[in-house]
């Protein structure tokens, strides 16, 4: 780490000494005010950037603002500020400049409201501005997604964990995990979150119980269910290749900026099939000086399925942002502070057997949030801005579950001894309750220190330096699973039983990071050449020496390059290219899973006097920890054209992603050996309890298999995204988007998968494991377009969407290397050797032991699965009245058209849909 | 106003004039207020009531351009000038002995809705509505779907019901513009949307989605004569789902196609069942109003529809279809004599429906793979229904001096039904009449509005008929007596009804605030020859009526609390 941060050092400075700082360029200054169009009050805390030098500034409480040194010639200025429509400007920089800026209050009755995403010029990153997101009435961050070329429309649900998917068909647990979401420049991370219960972890083989499984998000990545998007001003999306100031993510980023400043009170309630919500909120000037003080509160219930009554999501989540400036001659410093709390309680029961046996399960998630962020402004020094962040975010998540046990027909065992080796076990009852609590609390906290610098180089080029350091702490310092009694497993038909370990005794993860982001911004007659490089050098610093990322430096080289050509007509083309590495590190879950603890009967005489049972268990301990566990990279190309004409505007993105150290868990296979007494020696025992003495001693050995974490999952995607914008067509008041996306993605493993038969064989175990050539992959395409027509008619206030989704091609395979036969065989003494030729000819044949390692292939399972061409309509509707009060009502689906097809299995088939529909009523007062 | 207006505006002005004298500002707000039925005993209440000219209202209001008729008059400054409305409801109705048991017996429901329109001079006018409402319908038995009639006799059900709650939202919207002085054009689409839900088992999910779109056009001639004509389109889908909860239980759920007939292949014993019910309809409206300016004058008005209804199970078989056609004439004469009025309104409607199943075998398609799938082999054409049904109204008024105005009605209601089955010959048939009269009493000044009416009526059976020869034995069950004789039970049956209407509204300056109260009572009792005899195929716990004749009695009240803006 030391290296690598000597190693930036030196790449900073070399920087910044190649800058001659003689170098002269004419800078004037804009100065000015902010106002409101209705009354003329001040716009305290406004965001001015002059583009395309993105050069930003925020105004003070009066609403005053300054950029000191703006290089002479035309510029673009936006000027935005909560609940009001932005506004665009053409500036030409002559001299120092006055200026004074009115904004309109947002309203349907202005003649140009954006509902949509806005892509950016010369990059794909896509704004969503809060016209957009107040519009799309979203519940959940993941509603906003929609708006992104490839998106297709999801079910509302809320009860279960919802994986991001980007840019691919289908979705993966390794995008899920890899997207960045930062909140106001804090790195947001779920790493922290681990359960590692058998029967009850989600992704392992043995996972048995899937309520857990389908509510938590453990290894994939932030819950957006837990992201109210009533206190988000906007939204930032990137899928491509960030900014170097990003990391610890692969899968792009999704940046929030939270509600700040001044704004009327907002009221919100919206119901539809699944969900209720409600929000009220409001932004307070304090004095002259006090700075401004955003409130919001919100509170959400859903239900995925209305009839599971006692199965539902609650939600409560409250706001509080201060923001305030100070002004000192030419330099500012500006704060911001934010305390957000969520509160959430999800109680079910899964049918009326729990209601009949008083199971329960209750997860109660509470989440606290801080986060304070100064930054010292300076236009003329050579470090023109220092920011400061720090942020810590304290969740509890603790399920509490009473679980009802039933055995079946014979009776299930448990054992009671830590300790590996012969140990004495207990026959359970018939059945019983099991208690446990699963707790959670992780804490993380994250801090950067960031500084800027801003150097012309010229008139005409502007060199913008973004370089830095920030650290991650993640500590769950809960106290794992907590089972009031071990002798009562709660999942006894696993054998990997628990032998619980508290989180706050697993280490942290402290990973640090440094990076450098220069963006080389060239600007002649109205053409942009915009070079950005970046480097991210990133390490986990608190690891085991064992482990093989311990003082590994993850580096992450990022460059994008875009050229915007305006010519004379209104026309402009941007071309843009762009590669960068992307590394998402191990949770903590990956990292630390526990060991487990295997126990295999080996004297089993049970007795209906209770007296005379004996059980003796031999309990094997595994430690499936990998301790080889890399990061998960993903190397990401990109190519992008963008063509703009009197309003119309064209854009597309070609990709191609390639990640071959994905996280997955697969199955091992160990072979065992311990004593077996199943066979007396003489006549049974049955007047006593019998011991080991009186029976005949077996040398037994098996396999077992586990589950351990591993970088072999690969995704491979492939697309081309496209989006066309038409310019506002007066005959339909109307303004069309059409996007959409061709996606193919690959989903492999590249590890061998290995089988065994699990049988007994002349009542011995079954004495080979297959190891078999056959890579298990899953490839799915799809290609999509999403219609958006919006019309927008402002002397009624209305604004009404009609939203066309169809699907052309949806598909996906199965395929593997269709190996019949095992290229290698374990042993029972765990050898593991290459398969001969004679054994390959008995497996062929029907030979009592080897046919069995012959895999059956069925020529249905490789075959695609094609759907036809699909087609969904949606509308939305809002009417504003007085600029006080919105309605809107939307239907999703409400005219559908699915075809019969014939599926996998050459069977007719068709998908059904329903309309899903609702209201929402927004008052602004 | 520019000269081709002339005509239009003339015309318009008539037009509110005639809603005004014919109908009274008062009965049109009471039309705009009304937003769905939200239980099958308000439906019933509104089969007639006192205030009959709402009954043209609606049929006039079904035209798209009807509302930038009456909004482009701006020389309209009474009651209906504001447009904008907001109202809360809250219903409920109970028939504690016979009752039909698709329906359920009980019903509580509270809902609230907003209207508007807005006239954009020489844009055209654009209206709308919107509701939500909430509601549980209870003690619902061997049906599964909701809004049976218009699925019937396809119902599917499990042998349990119970109580069904329900979440419905609601919108409709319009625009209507004019082109010239004559024509007037417009657009009109509506969404309705119902979730109901079962919270016991086996539970039960109904999604119900009805979307329609209407295009229209308004004509009016030298003589001041207005045609309205409209063309809609309407599509509806109900998917239901349900199953049990308990893990282990099972049951047979019923695919049945009349009479208490079922598919016994696919009626199977199973865990649960979903389907999907898809009708594309069409419909056509014509309506014309004589010339405003004579004192007495003639609406007429002639609907017709076809709806067409397909089931798909989640094998993908389409079971069954049915194809209905309906037709609906009225009119509407209206005679002024200085303060004396008279309003006489005579209505028909005609459905019939005819039913299809299909059969299907199983084939094998992939024999080493051993996949089965099916195909059509033949459709068959047994069930008819036919709907009869008629209301002649005769309404005198009278205003005593300048507030008050006392109302008189006489009429009757002729009601008929009938199904029948081809292959196995079977025929069921219902026929009423209900004459009924009626007060009412008005009052207004220039702060409030008071309307009261009370109506009377008497239901007098002419035929009752139930020729269902599917009796359970011993080696078959039939469900003829939850599926055929129910339904018939609860149309045979004489009572006596009254019907209470109490409305108040008080003007603000800047709104108007309204009361209300609205409430059914009928009691009567069975014919006492209406019993069933047979053995009770598949006799279970779920909700449904005696054998014998029992008591009729049904109480139906409605509160709502209105704004005008």
């Amino acid at each position: 780490m030391k290296f690598i941060i000597q190693q930036l050092f030196i790449l900073t400075t070399f920087f910044l000494s190649v800058i001659p700082q003689y170098v002269y360029a004419q800078t004037y200054s804009i100065k000015g005010r902010v106002t409101s169009a209705t009354d003329n009050s001040a716009l305290g805390y406004s965001t001015l950037i002059i583009e395309p030098w993105g050069i930003a500034t925020v105004a003070d409480a009066n609403g005053n603002f300054s950029f000191n040194k703006v290089a002479q010639g035309e510029c673009i200025i936006t000027v935005s500020s909560l609940g009001f429509q932005p506004l665009i400007a053409k500036l030409d920089v002559e001299k120092n400049t006055r200026l004074e800026f009115k904004l309109e209050e947002l309203s349907f009755s202005l003649n140009e409201v954006s509902v949509m995403g806005k892509q950016r010029k010369g990059g794909e990153k896509v704004d969503i501005g809060q016209s957009a997101i107040e519009y799309i009435q979203p519940t959940s961050l993941h509603d906003i997604m929609l708006l992104l070329p490839g998106s297709v429309v999801q079910s509302n649900s809320f009860s279960g964990f919802k994986q991001i998917s980007v840019r691919q068909a289908g979705s993966d647990m390794n995008t899920s995990l890899g997207v960045g979401l930062i909140v106001d420049g804090v790195a947001m991370t779920n790493d922290g979150m681990r359960n590692q219960l058998a029967g009850y972890t989600p992704g392992t083989a043995s996972s048995l119980d899937a309520e857990y499984s389908e509510k938590n998000p453990i290894n994939q990545g932030n819950d957006l269910r837990y992201i109210s998007t009533d206190h988000i001003e906007s939204v930032e999306i990137s899928k491509g290749i960030s900014s170097a100031k990003f990391g610890d993510l692969s899968s792009g980023v999704i940046q929030v900026n939270s509600k700040k400043g001044q704004s009327p009170l907002r009221v919100r309630a919206k119901a539809d099939l699944k969900n209720k919500l409600a929000y009220i909120g409001k932004g307070v000037q304090l004095g002259r000086n006090g700075g401004s003080l955003n409130l919001g509160v919100d509170y959400l219930h859903s239900m995925d399925d209305i009839r599971e009554e006692l199965e539902h999501f609650s939600r409560i989540t409250a706001q509080a942002f201060y923001n305030n400036q100070w002004t000192t001659g030419l330099s500012k410093i500006n704060l911001d502070a934010r305390v957000n709390q969520t509160i959430s309680v999800n109680k079910a029961r899964k049918d009326e057997l729990a209601y009949k046996y008083h199971e329960h399960y209750i997860s109660d998630y509470k989440k606290t949030g801080l986060m304070l962020k100064t930054s010292f402004e300076q236009d003329d020094a050579f470090v023109s801005k220092i920011n400061f962040l720090a942020s810590s975010e304290f969740v509890s998540e603790n399920i509490d579950r009473l679980k009802f046990v039933t055995s079946g027909s014979s009776a299930l065992s448990a054992p009671i001894s830590n300790k590996p080796g012969e140990n004495i076990g207990q026959f359970l009852p018939g059945m019983y309750y099991s208690a446990f609590q699963l707790d959670n609390k992780p804490v993380n906290i994250f801090a950067q220190l960031n500084a800027e610098t801003k150097k012309y180089l010229s008139k005409s080029f502007l060199l913008k330096l973004d370089y830095g350091l920030d650290l991650k702490l993640i500590k769950n310092r809960g106290e794992g699973v907590i089972i009031s009694d071990p002798t009562r497993p709660p999942y006894p038909f696993d054998n990997t039983y628990i032998r619980p370990r508290r989180n706050i005794d697993i280490p942290a993860i402290i990973n640090g990071a440094a990076y450098l982001q220069s963006d080389w911004i060239y600007y002649q007659n109205d053409d942009v050449l915009k070079l950005s490089v970046g480097i991210r050098a990133t390490q986990m610093m608190n690891l085991p020496d064992n482990y093989v990322l311990k003082n590994k430096a993850i580096l992450d080289p990022r460059i994008n390059l875009s050229y915007i050509l305006n010519t004379n007509d209104n026309t402009s083309h941007s071309f843009r290219a762009g590669f960068g590495i992307e590394s998402k590190l191990p949770t903590l879950d990956y990292l630390y899973p526990d060991k487990v603890y295997k126990d295999f009967n080996s004297l089993n005489s049970f007795s209906s006097n209770p007296d005379y049972r004996i059980l003796i268990v031999h309990t094997h301990v595994f430690d499936v920890a990998n301790k080889d566990l890399e990061v998960n990279q993903n190397k990401k190309y990109e190519l992008g054209y963008d063509f703009e004409y009197n309003g119309l505007s064209v854009a597309l993105t070609g990709f191609y992603e390639n990640s071959q150290s994905g996280f997955g868990y697969s199955r091992y296979f160990t072979n065992l050996n311990y004593d077996l007494y199943r066979e007396f020696k003489g006549d049974p025992v049955t007047d006593r309890t019998p011991a080991k003495e009186d029976y005949i001693r077996q040398d037994y050995n098996t396999f077992t298999s586990n589950s351990i974490v591993n970088n072999n999952n690969t995704v491979r995607k492939l697309g081309l995204e496209y989006r066309i914008v038409s310019p506002h067509i007066r005959a339909i008041s109307s303004q069309i988007e059409v996007n959409g996306a061709y996606y193919s993605t690959k989903y492999s493993t590249t590890l061998p998968m290995q089988f065994y038969p699990g049988m007994m064989i002349a009542n011995n175990p079954y004495p080979y494991v297959g190891i078999y050539n056959n890579y298990p992959s899953d490839k799915q395409s799809r290609l999509n377009t999403n219609v958006w027509i919006n019309t927008h008619i402002p002397k009624f206030g209305i604004m009404f969407t009609n939203f066309f989704q169809c699907v052309w091609i949806n598909s996906s395979q199965y395929n593997d290397e269709r190996n019949i036969y095992p290229y290698q065989i374990m042993e029972t003494d765990g050898t593991v050797r290459p398969v001969t030729d004679d054994e390959l000819k008995l497996m062929s044949s029907f030979d009592p032991t080897y046919r069995y390692l012959k895999r059956a292939i069925f020529s249905v399972d490789y075959a695609s699965e094609n759907k036809p061409v699909s087609l969904m309509w949606n509308i939305k509707a809002t009417k504003e009245l007085n600029n006080k009060v919105k309605l809107s009502f939307f239907v999703d689906n409400i005219i559908d058209i699915n075809p019969f097809y014939k599926d996998q299995y050459n069977r007719k088939n068709r998908s059904w849909t329903n309309p899903y529909f609702g209201l929402e009523v927004f008052l602004n007062f | 106003m520019t000269k081709q207006y002339i005509h239009l505006s003339k015309a318009l002005f008539l037009l509110y004039v005639f809603i005004c004298t014919t109908t009274s500002a008062q009965s049109l707000l009471e039309y705009k207020n009304q937003g769905e039925n939200l239980s099958p005993s308000e439906t019933r209440y509104k089969h007639f009531h006192f205030n009959s000219q709402n009954r043209m209202l609606r049929t006039l209001f079904a035209h798209p351009t009807m509302e930038h008729q009456i909004a482009s008059d701006t020389t309209i400054s009474d009651t209906y000038q504001r447009r904008n409305n907001v109202s809360l409801n809250y219903a409920g109705a109970y028939l504690p002995n016979d009752y039909h048991i698709f329906e359920g017996n009980s019903f509580i429901n509270y809902s609230v809705n907003a209207s508007g329109v807005m006239y954009k001079q020489k844009f055209g006018t654009l209206y709308g509505s919107a509701e939500y409402s909430r509601g549980i319908d209870e003690n619902i038995g061997w049906s599964s779907i909701r809004d049976f009639d218009t699925y019937a006799p396809y119902i599917s059900s499990d042998s349990i019901g119970g109580n069904v709650n329900w979440e419905m939202y609601s919108i409709k919207g319009g625009y209507g513009f004019s082109l010239n002085d004559r024509w007037i054009l417009g657009a009109q689409f509506s969404f309705k949307g119902e979730q109901a839900y079962r919270l016991t088992d086996p539970r039960l999910i109904n999604t119900t989605s009805w979307l329609n779109f209407d295009l229209s056009s308004s004509y009016t001639s030298s003589q001041e004569q207005l045609l309205f004509f409209t063309l809609g389109y309407e599509r509806n889908k109900q998917y239901m789902t349900e199953r049990y909860w308990m893990p282990g239980l099972q049951d047979r759920f019923f695919h049945a196609y009349g009479f208490g007939m079922y598919n016994d292949i696919y009626s199977r014993v199973s865990f649960g069942y979903s389907r999907m019910h898809y009708i594309q309809g069409y419909n056509a409206c014509l309506a014309y109003i004589q010339p405003l300016s004579n004192s007495s004058r003639i609406i007429a008005s002639i609907e017709a529809s076809y709806k067409d209804l397909k089931t798909e199970e989640t094998s993908i078989l389409n079971l069954y279809r049915s194809k209905t056609i309906q037709l609906n004439p009225s009119l509407e004469y209206l005679l002024n004599r200085g303060e004396f009025s008279l309003l006489v309104n005579a209505e028909a409607k005609f459905r019939i429906r005819t039913g299809y199943e299909n059969i299907y075998d199983q084939v094998i398609i992939d024999k080493p793979n051993n996949i089965y799938d099916y195909r059509l082999i033949s459709t068959r054409q047994n069930y008819n229904a036919f709907n009869r049904e008629g209301l002649i109204q005769m309404k005198p008024s009278y205003n005593v001096c300048k507030n008050h105005t006392l109302s008189a009605i006489i009429g009757s209601h002729y009601f008929m039904r009938e199904e029948r089955y081809k292959s196995k010959p079977q025929y069921v048939e219902n026929q009423w009449v209900e004459p009924h009269l009626g007060v009412g009493y008005q009052y207004r000044n220039n702060r409030s509005n008071l309307d009261f009416s009370l109506l009377y009526s008497q239901k007098m059976p002419i035929s009752n008929i139930y020729d269902v020869s599917l009796a359970t034995t011993d080696k078959i069950e039939y469900l003829d007596f939850q599926h055929a004789f129910n339904p018939y039970a609860f149309y045979a049956n004489e009572y006596e009804a009254i019907r209470l209407n109490l409305c108040y509204i008080h003007r603000f300056k800047p709104f108007s605030v309204g009361l209300r109260a609205e409430a059914m009572l009928s009691n009567g009792h069975r014919l006492e020859n209406v019993v069933y005899n047979n053995i009770i195929g598949f006799e279970s716990s779920a909700p449904t009526i005696s054998t014998n004749p029992d008591r009729y009695i049904e109480r139906w009240g409605k509160m709502t609390l209105f704004v005008l803006f």
